[in-house]
């Protein structure tokens, strides 16, 4: 008897304990539900991502089309500049090219010419230093500018160079009278005496004409006097105008043979 | 085996890259005109291929280079002759920066097609904004079949 007590009361405190876990369980679920259901039904901030271009402004909030159409102006724009900005790094690049490649065309002339160090160094450095040492690259126009300058001093040297060759050798007489006569009879010829003059000097080597006056517009001297077969034929002529615009200096290569080289 | 065609293909491209650096360029006769305006008429355009003095006596023929084709080798001006004789042809290098003018003249000589050939490379380097012109002195009968030349 006592036994059949003592089951019905452990049978009692058992089905008190059940109950009272599946209490504590309730109460849990519906706390968390009534918490997402908070969560869920706040007002939704959104917050604008900020763009990496310093450029574009913010786009006033009016319309969707407002805002495609001004996004699409200044992405234009900054395509626009960005392809100027493009195109002019690659001008500087072709021009500092170019004056490398001459650079270097120069060098092997000289080379071929077994010139001095020294003659071949000073301009190289003046040639290098707006693409090396300049820390903002100069324009195409400065670097033509250079370019030109550098030529026309070489070109004022070698022509003192050829000058000075001229003066060292014996004047050939013979041959400075019968050019001096072709370039008379050829201005004659060609009604242009009175405009321009010759002068001629003649080494064993070649001969210098220095043509002084100017011409009537259209009239091209120089081929004027290949016309009138001025030039002996098989030979080399090097035209040089002279920098005041007051004429030109001519140099006339000996009978199948080549000039000086000169850069 | 996957060796032997490997070594055919890169000896293909090989050969093709060194033929494409052998390049040249070409002008017609038909291309070139006389350099006194007053002779035009002194001229037959032959076929579009070429020039043909019918004036009398000589005179100065000039065949353009485009400015942008680099002359660096060889100059080739092809003529035909109807009998025995020689043109004096000219190929002129101007210096952009310095105005410069080098001048090379050549006589292509004898009967039927001959070649006046030059060696540019005497005239210095030319450079991006260089110009280089062919001229002849061509007599009556002497065509101008055109002018080419090796621009690497």
């Amino acid at each position: 008897m006592r036994i059949v007590i003592s089951l019905v009361a452990v049978l009692y405190v058992l089905a008190a304990f059940y109950g009272y876990f599946w209490w504590s369980d309730r109460q849990e679920a519906t706390t968390q539900t009534q918490v997402s259901q908070a969560i869920s039904t706040a007002p939704e901030k959104v917050q604008t991502e900020q763009l990496r271009f310093p450029n574009v402004q913010p786009v006033e909030d009016s319309s969707s089309a407002m805002q495609v159409q001004l996004i699409t102006q200044q992405l234009n724009s900054m395509q626009t500049s960005f392809a100027a900005q493009l195109q002019q790094a690659d001008l500087k690049q072709q021009a500092a090219f170019k004056n490398l490649q001459k650079q270097i065309d120069d060098l092997k002339q000289q080379q071929a010419q077994g010139a001095t160090p020294t003659k071949t160094t000073e301009p190289l450095i003046a040639d290098s230093q707006p693409i090396t040492t300049n820390a903002n690259p100069p324009s195409t126009e400065q670097l033509l500018e250079a370019q030109a300058v550098n030529a026309k001093q070489r070109l004022k040297a070698d022509m003192s160079q050829l000058d000075l060759n001229l003066q060292a050798e014996a004047p050939d007489l013979a041959r400075q009278s019968n050019l001096q006569q072709k370039v008379e009879d050829a201005f004659n010829q060609a009604e242009l005496a009175n405009m321009i003059q010759g002068r001629t000097e003649c080494g064993q080597v070649f001969c210098k004409l220095d043509l002084q006056g100017q011409a009537p517009e259209g009239v091209d001297v120089l081929q004027t006097l290949w016309e009138q077969q001025v030039f002996p034929e098989a030979t080399e002529v090097l035209t040089v105008p002279k920098s005041d615009g007051s004429g030109w200096v001519v140099y006339v290569a000996r009978d199948g043979q080549s000039l000086p080289t000169i850069p | 085996m996957r060796l032997v065609p490997s070594l055919l293909l890169a000896a293909t491209i090989g050969v093709l890259s060194s033929g494409a650096s052998a390049a040249w360029q070409s002008i017609p006769g038909a291309a070139c005109s006389p350099q006194l305006g007053n002779q035009t008429t002194q001229f037959n355009v032959v076929n579009d291929t070429g020039l043909a003095r019918v004036g009398a006596n000589s005179a100065w023929v000039s065949c353009p280079i485009h400015r942008t084709m680099l002359v660096r080798q060889i100059l080739y001006v092809n003529l035909n002759h109807p009998a025995a004789r020689e043109t004096a042809c000219k190929v002129v290098h101007s210096n952009y920066f310095t105005g410069v003018a080098r001048t090379m003249v050549i006589n292509a000589r004898g009967t039927g097609n001959v070649v006046a050939g030059f060696n540019t490379s005497t005239l210095g380097t030319m450079e991006a904004y260089d110009t280089y012109s062919v001229s002849c002195n061509v007599a009556q009968g002497t065509t101008i079949r055109g002018v080419s030349w090796q621009d690497n």
